[in-house]
């Protein structure tokens, strides 16, 4: 066995950025073609708030965190339906409202704790075998529910007024979704950590994007960059002690630049050929 | 014949702009209606009202027969929208996906495709003539190739009844000319109902049995029984720049 699987804690690290790279991309292929990447930053800052909770009230801070930010998403829905033709004010003011209270936590705390530099920028290290049950569990929960939806959410981020008349029960579909967002978050926020939540779902979808050549290879494609950049973006933060979020972030974006590139080349290939 | 769409005395305002006044028609199985009228006139508003994704201030509407505050079976229904040409054309699907994907409530939630569907999509697409780029983005294609799409879309759940706003509007001018074909032909030997919106007053009121004219929140409706002209009606409610539309032709 090599070195690396011989922890426990690493064991634990590599199972939980396996399911956690199986998530992202298939709720971020949704979030980015429904143009509602916002959404995702608000429900980190409000995840943000959760954690400080957590670490206050000394209650785990992934359950504090998963009731706080399904809260927020239920709000969300509600605000958006409040004002529905400004949108994105009902993420704003979600978002406004979570890092406020995080701020006021964090102000109560008295000293930055070290535990929560953790959440925000994600430690390996520190995947404790009842979060790794909860991230299993749920991210079950969560794969099964877009596998499931899938075809409607496909309709859906097509086209939603057209789903909605062709029978599609669009309403509670979008209130589900936003609780998978959420519980999305909430899991994720350990290994890649609070604020790069957002970008690993949305970095493998946009590098996908540019090469698939149907929806279910958009997905697919997703998944797969999605994981090269966790599982190695986890062994490289062991051996170099970074900071598991950026390394794992920092290679989807280099994944991102890379695909660009060789579709450049491929391009003007194509040009020169004709 | 049987009555297919029943308004009656139907009123609507966006907040306090009044847009429809007390408007009434019918629509009868096999019709091909064309709606007519200056921008603005809200047109297109009618239909989403219909539809019911607008609520009335007053009046009522009947989809075979029954009250669309009742009325559950959309499969019967299809509605190919004026942005539906402006939707966002790097969207990463085939056009066999997006056809496919109006059989999702039939086939219902939680549940997969199977080949039988696939199957009555490319049954679809031949209709249109659209079968060779079945397995195409849909954002590589033309827009005129796009509209054939959709009403492959729309055709694939079986609709009784097609509602299409301006399907047309950016398409050339033979193109066009093949589009009312083919939507003459799906009346004609599909039986299915028509009801069009266009801005192609003499395309209109040559293809359609009825048009609807509407202009100054009001609703004429002109078929074989109307004793006045249409041109008229239509000099009344477009005004002067009638003279211009009635040149064009
Ligand atoms: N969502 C909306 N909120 C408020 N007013 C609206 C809205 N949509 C349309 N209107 C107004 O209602 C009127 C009718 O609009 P509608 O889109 O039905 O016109 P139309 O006959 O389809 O025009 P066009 O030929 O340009 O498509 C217009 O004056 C328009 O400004
Ligand atoms: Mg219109």
């Amino acid at each position: 066995m090599p070195e690396i699987l011989q922890y426990a804690f690493m064991q634990r690290a590599l199972l939980a950025g396996i399911i956690i790279a199986l998530l992202c991309p298939l709720i971020g292929i949704f979030i980015v073609l429904r143009r509602m990447s916002l959404i995702g930053d608000a429900l980190s800052h409000v995840a943000l708030s959760g954690v400080v909770a957590g670490i206050l009230l000394k209650i785990s801070p992934l359950i504090v965190t998963l009731i706080f930010s399904v809260t927020a998403a239920l709000g969300i829905e509600k605000l958006r339906k409040r004002y529905e033709k400004y949108a994105e004010l009902a993420i704003s003011i979600i978002m406004s409202a979570g890092m406020a209270v995080a701020v006021i936590l964090i102000s109560l705390t008295k000293s930055i704790n070290i535990d929560l530099f953790g959440y925000l920028f994600g430690n390996i290290t520190t995947v404790l075998s009842q979060d790794l049950w909860l991230i299993l569990l749920l991210g079950i929960v969560v794969m099964i529910s877009v596998f499931l939806l899938y075809k409607e959410l496909f309709y859906m981020s097509f086209d939603e007024e057209a789903a909605a008349l062709a029978g599609i029960p669009t309403r509670a579909i979008n209130v589900y979704f936003v609780i998978l967002v959420a519980i999305t978050i909430t899991l994720s926020m350990r290994i890649v950590g609070i604020l790069l939540i957002s970008s690993l779902m949305i970095l493998p979808v946009a590098a996908s994007l540019q090469i698939a050549k149907s929806f279910k290879s958009v997905t697919i494609l997703s998944i797969v960059f999605a994981q090269i950049s966790v599982i190695l973006g986890i062994i490289i933060s062991y051996y170099f002690e970074l900071a598991s979020g950026g390394t794992i972030v920092l290679i989807s974006v280099v994944i991102l630049l890379t695909v660009l590139a060789v579709k450049n080349i491929i391009n003007i290939r194509k040009i020169n050929f004709k | 014949m049987n009555k297919i769409l029943e308004v009656s005395h139907l009123t609507f305002a966006y907040e306090k702009n009044l847009i429809l006044d007390d408007i009434s028609f019918e629509i009868n199985e096999g019709d091909f209606a064309g709606i007519v009228g200056p921008n603005g006139s809200g047109k297109s508003t009618l239909i989403k009202i219909i539809l019911g994704l607008l609520k009335p201030i007053k009046g009522s509407i009947k989809l075979f027969e029954k009250d669309i505050r009742h009325f559950d079976d959309w499969a019967k229904i299809g509605y190919i929208s004026q942005k539906a040409a402006s939707f966002n054309s790097s969207f990463p699907a085939t056009v066999e996906e997006i056809v496919a994907a109006n059989l999702y409530p039939k086939i219902g939630l939680f549940k997969r495709i199977k080949k039988e569907h696939m199957e009555k999509v490319y049954e679809m697409l031949k209709i249109v003539g659209m079968e060779d780029y079945r397995k195409q983005l849909i954002g590589n294609l033309s827009g005129g190739q796009q509209q054939r799409v959709f009403i492959a879309r729309t055709l694939v759940s079986s609709p009784k009844i097609l509602f299409l706003d301006e399907p047309t509007v950016g398409i050339d001018m033979k193109s066009q000319e093949n589009f009312y074909e083919l939507i003459y032909k799906l009346n004609k030997t599909m039986n299915i109902t028509v009801i069009m919106i266009s801005h192609d007053i003499g395309v209109m009121t040559q293809k359609a049995n009825k048009v609807l004219c509407m202009g100054n929140k009001k609703l004429i409706v002109h078929d074989s029984s109307s004793d006045t002209k249409i041109t008229e009606t239509l000099a009344k409610i477009y005004g002067d720049k009638m003279h211009l539309l009635l040149h064009h032709h």
